[in-house]
């Protein structure tokens, strides 16, 4: 609240530009989640570039069931307030008002994932008229850039989150990135077509096809247990890592999340990754993402 | 033959710094050994969060496996003849910080090259790299080369985030749009410090502060509290390389 007059013309809260520039400061670190305070003490002394704020972990919203919400406000609050890093929360998918609601608490960047329960299951939430950023989970360049034309600033692969299972975390990476590459050698008079074989927005996808990359910054998440799937992800060449249960699951959450900030700064040092992934104690034990039912998948929610 | 630019390549905007170099006819390279500081004419230290780059240049890069290398033993060695003198003494507020972490090589080298003479430029947390004095701050450290005192997140949270146009009368013409991102502010300054540029006047702040700097010049060292690489307005960039050319 320290800029006064927000109705001063000569300056400009909530831009686009504003809002990309945030997880642009993210790039090549870690955003982990956490479930109170002392967890999200426990993240930034680790060395993790945020932190997202929710009730529950991912893999215990699947052990739980029931309809997950967005997080009490006090206990996002008291993270606020325990951290200097930024805070981001998640929204219910199309939750508009749980948007609202965080945004007047002052977290830095929504999520608005389909970890929780999906609130509204034909439209998302028309990002473009909020003043914070916003992530949004994708499986492919189509979705990405769909969530990017309502206003997302920032992607993240959906992979299977509360798995520790990766394989679709690299699923999406791979999809996307190729779809990328693909798109950067098409010829011009393909890329109507494939905009329209991928659902994209056109204009979006032009500039895709120009720069060689997505508008915004480009993150990995779901499924990362380990420094070396932290490496991984970033080898395929996202920009960063969001890591979910597969810190505070783990025996030795503090180690392990060190470990995975350094493996993410230095992916491609194998001899450091061998040094940092030594003795971190038992990681989450996880659950092979074929042993789920298909109604158990939530990288499906979201249109 | 052209400047080559290093940028701190631990974790932040990197990549915007190297290409605002490369738009300014100069080499940009990533930094994240102390080797590759070997053959850079400047050093940028671009945006992004403080703690983790302060967890990742001064944790040794081993601690997670308890294994150090002898590399880096030696290197500790090395510092407590060179450099422990003037090692970061943390200040009687900053006393009841937990801080373990291990002094480690590449952050100390940057301040052996800095003390030298080697020209860097911090942008928004760059500039709370080379600040000597934070405020409020229980476990942050610097590199402490600059003689000014930075405050944190002067503005809160990224919707108080916020671009403006400002007045930098070294820049000709002297309007520059400047992005600020959950922007520190350069709060108080000693006596060889210059000032490029003021905190406009329209903007309010809830505290008082000795001075509102945004942009600071002290001997080699430059510092922004905003982020010129986020704009395709290179001259900040421009007035940097001009530095490491004298």
């Amino acid at each position: 609240m320290s800029l006064g007059n927000d109705n001063n013309n000569k300056v400009s809260k909530g831009s686009e530009v504003v809002k990309k520039a945030l997880p642009q400061m993210l790039k090549g670190g870690v955003i982990m989640d956490v479930v109170n305070a002392e967890q999200a003490k426990i993240a930034e002394e680790a060395g993790a570039v945020a932190v997202m704020a929710l009730e529950r972990v991912p893999a215990d919203i699947r052990a739980n069931g029931g309809v997950a919400r967005m997080s009490d406000p006090e206990l996002i609050s008291q993270i606020i307030s325990t951290v200097t890093i930024p805070v981001m929360a998640k929204v219910r998918i199309g939750h508009f008002v749980e948007a609202q609601i965080l945004e007047a608490l002052g977290v830095d960047c929504i999520d608005e994932s389909e970890v929780l329960t999906p609130a509204d299951e034909e439209y998302h939430i028309d990002k473009n008229k909020f003043g914070i950023p916003f992530v949004c989970g994708a499986r492919n360049l189509g979705e990405a850039l769909r969530r990017i034309g309502e206003g997302a600033s920032m992607i993240r692969t959906k992979g299977e989150a509360g798995t520790g299972d990766v394989v679709e975390a690299v699923r999406h990476a791979r999809t996307i990135l190729g779809e990328i590459k693909k798109l950067s050698v098409m010829p011009h008079e393909e890329l109507m077509s494939y905009a329209k074989l991928i659902n994209a927005p056109y204009e979006l996808l032009l500039q895709v096809a120009k720069d060689g990359r997505l508008p915004v910054v480009n993150f990995a998440a779901g499924g990362i247990a380990t420094p070396a799937d932290a490496a991984l992800l970033m080898q395929l060449g996202v920009d960063g890592v969001f890591v979910g249960s597969g810190i505070f699951k783990s025996a030795n959450p503090g180690k392990r999340a060190e470990a995975i900030v350094k493996a993410t700064t230095y992916f491609t040092d194998a001899g450091l990754l061998a040094t940092v992934s030594r003795n971190l104690g038992e990681p989450m034990s996880g659950v092979s993402i074929h042993s789920l039912d298909s109604k158990e998948k939530l990288a499906v929610r979201g249109w | 033959m052209s400047l080559v630019i290093g940028v701190l390549a631990l974790q932040g905007d990197v990549s915007e710094h190297c290409q605002a170099i490369q738009s300014c006819g100069s080499k940009a390279l990533p930094i994240k050994y102390e080797k590759d500081l070997n053959n850079i004419d400047g050093l940028i230290i671009p945006g992004g969060e403080s703690t983790t780059i302060a967890k990742l240049s001064y944790g040794s890069i081993n601690s997670a496996g308890s294994i150090n290398t002898k590399n880096n033993q030696t290197l500790e060695s090395k510092i407590s003849h060179s450099l422990m003198p003037t090692r970061i003494k943390t200040k009687p507020e900053q006393d009841n910080s937990n801080n373990t972490i291990p002094y480690s090589g590449l952050i100390n080298k940057i301040k052996t090259l800095g003390l030298s003479g080697l020209p860097i430029y911090g942008t928004c947390m760059g500039s709370i790299f080379l600040a000597k004095y934070i405020e409020n701050n229980l476990n942050q450290l610097s590199m402490q080369l600059m003689d000014i005192k930075i405050t944190r997140n002067a503005f809160g949270s990224q919707k108080n985030s916020f671009e403006t146009t400002l007045t930098i009368n070294c820049l000709n013409p002297s309007e520059y749009r400047a992005i600020f991102i959950r922007a520190p502010l350069i709060i108080d300054v000693g006596t060889s410090v210059e000032v490029l540029a003021y905190l406009p006047d329209y903007i309010k702040l809830d505290k008082d502060y000795p001075t509102k700097a945004i942009m600071v010049k002290e001997k080699n060292f430059l510092a922004s509290a905003f982020h010129p690489e986020l704009t395709k307005d290179y001259r900040i960039h421009e007035y940097f390389l001009d530095m490491v050319k004298k």
